[in-house]
């Protein structure tokens, strides 16, 4: 009988210890607020909207990249460019310090 | 305010009313969580799932029962989910305990052997606990962690009082079966 109290004194014991332990002062906050952002209708409507304006931005990006695209023009030929005189431009070279080592 | 009223409330839409009815039973909750789990961090996250469950079903419950009722059936079936979902994680953190025990023991030999020896045996308690069959269990932390009576305890799971009792003696028999080594 005395073995058998000690038995339950342990299993009492551990019971108690467990007992005392004491949630969190701020899990009633953390379930309120799990629960508004998970349940607000609100909350769905400004989620569904953001999700149109990233869908939107997306294809801004893409249509921008194609009109940007369609500007290059590979026969373009610059007229500023044919009067460049190459030989005027090698003469540079007498201005720069490495010269003159 | 009593619970019909706060309920009628919240199912009209005002949420912050739900927060008077987590206050309330958040503590037995929490407790018969600990039953299961034997953790303060995986009793308070069963504690949050249970509540949120409960606010997702509320337009279900029917008032047949009373609400703290109906919330001890959601907590127990939410720990025993939990537990089942955790064992491989419960046994890798039981061994990384172990070993973290058998690391300090080398500092301050015979405290450390003492507290060894008290956490093993805490330890034993708590597995003996956890190896009871389902109901059992359920029955066992319902009385000794929530101190209901077999009456209460017989309206959460739904079966007799003289059920209940057979279950708890049964669960007693069990435990002192299986912490004979501790004598």
């Amino acid at each position: 009988m005395i073995l058998k109290m000690k038995t339950e004194d342990f299993i009492h014991e551990v019971i108690e210890k467990e007992k005392q332990v004491e949630s969190n002062p701020f899990l009633s906050t953390r379930i309120m607020s799990k629960i508004v952002t998970e349940n607000a209708p609100l909350n769905k409507r400004v989620y569904f909207f953001r999700l149109l304006v990233v869908a939107a931005s997306i294809a801004l990006v893409m249509r921008m990249g194609v009109s940007i695209g369609k500007i290059y023009d590979e026969h373009r030929i610059d007229r500023m460019a044919l009067n460049i005189n190459d030989s005027q431009m090698e003469n540079l070279i007498y201005y720069m310090d490495a010269a003159y080592e | 305010m009593s619970e019909q009223q706060l309920i009628k409330e919240i199912l009209s839409g005002n949420t912050n009313a739900f927060k008077i009815l987590v206050d309330r039973h958040q503590g037995m909750v929490f407790r018969t969580a600990m039953g299961f789990v034997h953790s303060k961090e995986d009793a308070e996250d069963i504690t949050q799932e249970v509540f949120i469950q409960a606010f997702r079903s509320l337009s279900a419950f029917q008032e047949k029962s009373e609400f703290s009722t109906w919330l001890y059936r959601i907590t127990v079936n939410t720990s025993i989910n939990f537990v089942n979902r955790n064992k491989l994680r419960r046994l890798l953190i039981d061994a990384g305990e172990n070993l973290k025990a058998l690391l300090n023991i080398s500092s301050d030999e015979k405290n450390a052997h003492q507290r060894l020896e008290s956490d093993e045996r805490n330890k034993m308690v708590r597995n003996a606990i956890d190896n009871l069959p389902e109901k059992q269990r359920t029955a066992f932390v319902l009385s000794k962690y929530d101190d209901l009576s077999q009456r209460e305890i017989a309206n959460i799971m739904k079966i007799s009082e003289g059920a209940v009792e057979q279950l708890l003696q049964r669960a007693k028999a069990n435990l002192q079966k299986k912490l004979s080594r501790l004598q």
